[in-house]
């Protein structure tokens, strides 16, 4: 280069060098606090859910009819994440309206920390609605049970067949390797249950004896879920013969085409709730959404599609005989159910997952 | 005819010192960034490990006091050992056949190298567990050459663990090597034949110390960067493959923020002491040196 090209050059790329360090300066400083991404906005509101087939119902039965009728845009994300749901709240950076939180002690947890807005009941059909189903922070969003699912080509029901969780510990009537949960929530129950506690005396949860017993399925389990998808998957995909899963699970699968069978002895019943996370911009719009999912037609129309059904009292009569082994409240499958405690996880469920950890990479 | 770098008004700033001023600027935006997405979100990370939720050492009591923790530790820094090791073996021939081959032969091999990038990792990881699944393409070819009876089992092991990895961090281990051999003059694997040494003689002590910075430089990256997986252990992986970031995020899951802070803080500090080691037996010089100059 000649001498003048290469001092212009030099010129050039001094300029810049100071451009892009302004830029990065001004972005450092100026940029400070969490700022707001998402503005109130009177025509939307966004929805957290579980994702999967039941967000598909959802969208079918909820969302696009709410749509019609308000004119409010349903804009949904999944899956649950009660981390992120307390990391959005702490930055001050909500993303979320509304969201669904599972069970496992999440929404006492949630609401003790501050967590959550405070419900507008008189929005809500209250009369419809199950009493224990409406906190001051959350409703209902499902009932959900963890059953015992398994292939049926190796055991159909016309033959001997697994009855509940029970029998993931028989591998002398039902040899072959099993599929449970990665996580302490419900193989802990499970776990005293096979050691001889009766289903009343479950909680507060003996974990020294859960795991002592859990110890003896060890050596059989080939999967640890950590996904619905999965844990169907987990049988279909042949990974296992035999694991738990969540009563919807089988249900949207066998619609699908698969071949599997469910067990409620032992089962552990749990609610997923819906809630409003605190510092929404979109509040009367989330309440709004709630209110209109606590409809009896319309929570029966997504138990069709899903397996999973609210808290409105008048439902159960709306459901078809083709749910009814899968529903979780039909009160045969309640019978046998143990009903989870969820104050005992709010206190207790770190130090059993903690527990659970070092029990799985022992 | 003007002079045009220093006249003589600006004797201030010599070209040297402008030089210097001009280089620090252009390394501005790039300091910037890391100073802004990585330094400071670090600092105030370890700022909370000591302060939260009490001034002092309590989550790293918590946190060590565990055997679990060790456990996982260990376990970190086998898979990551294992890692390096495999890609080294199975890299080094595709570097040397890459640095040795013609130019158009080292383009297409590079393409082959380079085309994992082009996919999504997490695409690449179902991918894994559709082909090692019990009913997947590798039981199902063993099964009907008749090799084996049952399936094996290959998907949630520590073999299927490996595999993703290695698909992930075999091309820069490649590349690393790769760089390192481009500068190996060849002519000096040709007169040590000359002097009389066989060709497994010229290899080992002409050519292999020649690439050594390559080798050092490639295990050093895939060696940290394995340490840091998360995804392809948590899918492909057994209970007994849990990482260091898998442990974090559990307890990120159960909201203990402060304890997975103060693990964080421990595989940063574990990182940091291989980094020493590693320079006080190999000496982190050997990366620059001896380029066959």
């Amino acid at each position: 280069m000649r001498l003048k090209d290469r001092s212009k050059a030099m010129r050039l790329t001094k300029m810049y060098a100071v451009l892009c360090s302004g830029i990065v300066l001004a972005a450092a400083f100026g940029c400070g606090g969490g700022g707001d991404t998402v503005k109130a906005d009177s025509k939307v509101v966004y929805i957290n859910s579980s994702g999967g087939d039941l967000d598909v119902q959802l969208r079918k039965s909820y969302w696009d009819p709410f749509t019609k009728e308000t004119g409010i845009k349903v804009i949904n994300s999944a899956p649950v994440d009660n981390a992120k749901l307390v990391t959005m709240v702490k930055s001050g950076n909500v993303e979320w309206d509304i969201t669904e939180l599972s069970g496992g002690g999440e929404m006492p947890r949630d609401s003790a920390g501050g967590y959550l807005e405070k419900i507008d009941k008189s929005q809500l059909p209250l009369a419809d609605l199950f009493p224990a189903s409406v906190t001051d922070y959350a409703v209902w969003a499902a009932a959900y049970s963890t059953v015992l699912t398994w292939d049926l080509k190796k055991w159909p029901m016309s033959g001997k067949h697994p009855t509940g969780i029970m029998d993931l510990w028989n591998q002398k009537d039902f040899p072959g390797p099993r599929s449970i949960q990665k996580g302490a929530l419900d193989n802990i129950e499970f776990g005293v249950l096979h050691a001889g506690v009766p289903q009343d005396k479950v909680y507060p949860v003996d974990l020294d004896l859960a795991f002592k017993e859990l110890d003896k399925l060890k050596p059989n389990v080939s999967v640890y879920w950590t996904s619905g998808a999965q844990s169907v998957q987990a049988i279909t995909d042949g990974e296992a013969v035999m694991g738990t899963t969540w009563n919807g699970r089988p249900y949207q699968a066998n619609n699908e085409g698969a071949n599997l069978g469910i067990a409620w002895d032992d089962a552990n019943l749990k609610m997923s709730w819906y809630a409003i996370p605190k510092g929404t911009k979109n509040y009367d719009n989330a309440m709004k959404l709630m209110a209109y999912q606590m409809d009896a037609t319309r929570q029966a129309q997504v138990a069709e599609g899903s397996g999973y059904a609210g808290g409105n009292l008048k439902t159960g009569d709306l459901l078809s005989e083709a749910l009814k082994p899968y529903f979780a409240t039909l009160p045969e499958h309640l019978k046998v159910t143990v009903v989870s405690d969820e104050n005992w996880w709010k206190d207790n469920g770190p130090n059993a997952e903690q527990q659970f950890i070092s029990w799985v990479t022992r | 005819m003007s002079v045009t770098t220093s006249s003589v008004g600006r004797s201030l700033l010599t070209v040297g010192r402008r030089r210097q001023l001009t280089a620090g600027l252009l390394v501005t935006p790039a300091l910037g960034l890391i100073l802004l997405l990585f330094m400071i979100p670090l600092v105030r990370l370890i700022v909370h490990s000591f302060t939260t939720p009490t001034l002092g050492l309590q989550n790293y009591s918590d946190a060590l006091m565990d055997r679990t923790t060790w456990r996982i530790i260990r376990i970190t820094i086998e898979i990551a050992f294992e890692c390096t090791a495999v890609s080294l073996l199975i890299g080094y021939p595709v570097a040397y056949l890459m640095a040795t081959s013609s130019k158009r032969a080292t383009k297409v091999i590079l393409l082959f190298v380079l085309l994992p990038f082009w996919t999504s990792i997490l695409v690449r990881m179902y991918a894994w567990m559709i082909i090692l699944g019990t009913k997947g393409m590798i039981n199902d070819a063993l099964l009907a050459a008749r090799v084996i009876d049952d399936p094996v089992k290959l998907l949630y092991t520590r073999f299927a663990v490996i595999l993703g990895m290695i698909h992930y961090l075999l091309p820069f281990m490649i590349l690393s090597l790769y760089s390192t051999m481009t500068g190996i003059d060849r002519d000096l694997m040709q007169s040590s034949s000359t002097l009389g040494a066989s060709g497994w003689q010229s290899f080992w002590r002409v050519y292999f110390p020649l690439s050594a910075p390559g080798v050092f430089a490639g295990s050093l990256l895939v060696f940290i960067l394995g340490l840091g997986f998360f995804v392809t252990p948590a899918l492909l992986g057994g209970p007994r493959d849990t990482t260091m970031p898998m442990y974090i995020q559990q307890r990120v899951a159960v909201l203990q923020f402060d304890q997975a802070t103060a693990i964080a803080v421990v595989l940063v500090v574990i990182v940091l002491i291989l980094f020493a080691i590693y320079d006080r037996i190999l000496g982190f010089d050997r990366l620059f040196g001896g380029l066959g100059t």
